[in-house]
């Protein structure tokens, strides 16, 4: 999740234990490629993250699902796996800071679980950090500093071969208002623009009143 | 449980068909055991299913163990066949209907666990007959048929089943079971607990070794971890049966099969872990091939031989998952539980069956050069270097037909990837809606390899069904 943004595989443990202020987030994912094939690609999707204490829900925005929440098409998919991509996904940090990973379908009203050795199989890295901050702060701390504090944003900024990374981190909201990676020759740029949302009016995690609980394992066939 | 019996041998022996010419055959046969001829009975039969192990894995997991020209274990049995898997209602099949197909000759719907080929496992509204893993299915909705693992129980030999996944899977269940949803795992399990009222009476004394994942549907409700909806006590009752229950690697090492009659091991709650993470994490789970010598050695003590069935289960779950690696993994050890298997039967009086019971959609793609590494990016045979996409980028040997990178809807760039990382997922073709894990079987067909007494009918090209008559006619039953 948010694979762009997690800049720093694991967080020391001493920082699972520390969480930031509530926030709910509009994340604007924008990636551009120039192939040798002249042909330039680019796509955009949007995501919603919401954040409290110790859990978070990250949902990708799609169009077709109807106001109520419920995709109405054709239950009867015979063995089927969940979509890890455009189901929310509801991640909660438990007081021994083990993380309890859920993906939700709304259609089939069940919140299935998902175990650790399948964390990979739903494009899931485990860190904390960054699905919490969606920057993990550790990461910042190897990039370097540029310029001071200004209306409230640090900015940060790394170079690897031709690849640049920047980030404009909100010091006081504890997120990332936007990370910028690009190439050297202009071939390749992603960018993530992240802005402040009102909060929703009962927190998508309160409304799984009903659903049955399943474990990701049970899908695999 | 009425338990249909299947249709008459499909390929009978060859005594049967033309005795005259058999009987000739066999006088110019030279001596009995020539590489090439082989006794036409087998006392023992243990079947290995890697789970969903295509042509391409078995490729990349011989370049990736042993390099191009390396053979793995199953690629030194002298027999092989080509496997159509198609199921009944399906050109893909799922692992239910195909493992079913091997083991009672009958062609059924995907999601059915060797029933009748009638049985449906949705009902007219599209709903599974299965509620929380117990079995919602319905009186008339097709009969049970028989097994091998139950033909070879009602000849007086001793059963057994394998797996690295949950003991009740759809692949070690349709050795045992019989119900219309492979969903209804307590369902199933509860099919194999002796003196459990819904018991498969045609396991008789029960299932002599059952080895693999799943304890979380042998504990009743009230205990922790348990996904049960009643108090049956699964493991209480095998417990009760005289079954010697381990439920960690090294419980399984202290087992001394000489002292030991029936043997439940339950090693996690749910599947058991992927080789990769076993190994790496050093958690306290036994190999396969480990599993596989225990069983061997417990059920070997029966005069009148053995059936076991051993699954390489996970390599199947890693391949929908798109993760080569952890999927090559598991077919080494799938591979290693074959070698261990060869080193204490004798072929004469034991067949061995290794094969698959479907494919994947995995791909092996370009032109790599001689050693390239199966897992990383395609560099070109010609001058060693990285062949690029139209896109300007570098992709790898292996890809996948189908599936999703993980909760991004585009394709990242490889350059600066290291492909062959424990975690990284190979690139897709047509995409699911961004869902890794969603990866989905292929309708090819398999390979099967085998060996020993009773291995000369299986070449050519057949059928899953036809695997279970020549088993049958091997064990002579």
């Amino acid at each position: 999740m948010l694979a762009v943004l997690a800049l720093a595989a694991q967080a020391p443990a001493a920082w699972a234990t520390v969480s930031g202020p509530d926030q709910n987030l509009q994340v604007r994912h924008y990636a551009m490629t120039i192939g040798r094939d002249g042909v330039k690609r680019e796509t955009t999707f949007s995501e919603r993250v919401y954040r409290r204490n110790d859990q978070v829900w990250t949902e990708r925005l799609v169009e077709s699902e109807s106001a109520d929440g419920h995709d109405h098409s054709d239950d009867h998919s015979g063995h089927s796996h969940p979509d890890a991509g455009s189901s929310p996904m509801w991640v909660r940090r438990q007081a021994d800071g083990a993380l309890d990973a859920r993906l939700i379908e709304r259609h089939q009203r069940r919140s299935i679980k998902v175990d650790s050795q399948y964390y990979g199989n739903i494009g899931f890295n485990g860190n904390w950090g960054s699905t919490f901050f969606l920057s993990d702060p550790q990461s910042l701390k190897s990039m370097r500093m540029v310029g001071a504090l200004k209306d409230g944003v640090q900015q940060y900024e790394s170079k690897r071969g031709d690849l640049t990374v920047r980030v404009s981190w909100d010091v006081k909201g504890q997120y990332p208002r936007r990370v910028e990676s690009l190439d050297a020759h202009g071939k390749t740029r992603r960018e993530t623009l992240v802005s402040v949302i009102e909060a929703p009016k009962m927190l998508p995690w309160k409304m799984l009143a009903g659903y049955t609980e399943i474990d990701y394992s049970d899908l695999l066939d | 449980m009425k338990i249909q019996l299947a249709s008459s041998q499909q390929f009978p022996h060859c005594l049967r068909q033309a005795p005259v010419l058999c009987a000739l055959a066999l006088l110019f046969s030279g001596p009995a055991w020539a590489a090439d001829a082989v006794p036409a009975k087998a006392k023992n039969v243990i079947f290995f299913l890697g789970d969903g192990m295509g042509p391409v894995t078995v490729t990349a997991a011989r370049i990736y163990g042993h390099g191009e020209a390396g053979r793995l274990t199953m690629e030194t049995l002298n027999r092989t066949a080509r496997i159509k898997t198609f199921s009944l209602d399906a050109q893909t099949t799922d692992s239910a209907p195909s493992m079913a197909a091997y083991m009672t000759g009958v062609k059924m719907k995907n999601d059915v666990i060797s029933m009748s080929s009638d049985t449906n496992a949705y009902d007219a509204n599209g709903k599974p007959y299965q509620v929380k893993a117990d079995s919602t299915c319905v009186a008339g909705n097709g009969q049970p048929v028989q097994t091998l693992l139950e033909l070879s129980k009602g000849a007086g030999k001793a059963v057994g089943a394998v797996s690295t996944t949950r003991i009740s899977h759809a692949t070690p269940a349709a050795t045992y079971a019989h119900v219309c949803n492979r969903d209804a795992y307590n369902t199933i399990t509860e099919q194999a607990t002796p003196g459990a009222a819904r018991y498969n009476t045609a396991l008789k004394d029960g299932v002599d070794v059952l080895l693999g994942g799943g304890l979380r549907h042998f504990l009743p409700k009230s205990s922790a971890g348990s996904q049960r909806n009643d108090e049956l006590d699964a493991l209480g009752m095998f417990k009760a049966a005289g079954y010697t229950y381990v439920a960690s690697g090294s419980e399984l090492k202290s087992v001394n099969p000489a002292n030991v009659s029936k043997l439940l091991g339950l090693f996690t709650p749910s599947d058991m872990d992927y080789e990769l993470d076993r190994v790496k994490k050093k958690l306290n789970q036994p190999s396969l091939a480990e599993m596989t010598e225990k069983a061997i050695g417990v059920l070997k003590k029966n005069p009148n031989g053995y059936f076991l069935m051993v699954e390489g289960g996970r390599i199947d779950h890693a391949l929908h998952g798109t993760n080569a690696k952890r999927a090559l993994e598991d077919t080494l050890a799938f591979d290693a539980a074959i070698k261990k298997a060869l080193e204490l039967v004798d072929l004469k009086d034991t067949l061995i069956v290794v094969t698959a019971d479907h494919d994947h959609a995995i791909g092996f793609n370009g032109y790599p050069k001689r050693g390239n590494p199966i897992l990383g990016k395609v560099t070109n045979y010609a001058d060693g270097k990285l062949a690029l996409a139209a896109d300007g980028k570098p992709y790898t040997t292996l890809v996948f037909g189908n599936g999703s990178a993980p909760r991004r809807p585009e394709d990242g760039d490889l350059t600066n990837v290291d492909t062959e990382a424990d975690d990284y997922l190979q690139q897709v073709g047509v995409r699911f809606a961004g869902s890794p894990g969603s990866e989905t079987h292929g309708g090819g067909d398999v390979m099967l390899f085998s060996a020993g007494a009773g291995s000369d009918s299986f070449k050519g090209t057949f059928e899953n069904i036809k695997v279970f008559g020549k088993v049958k006619n091997a064990l002579g039953l």
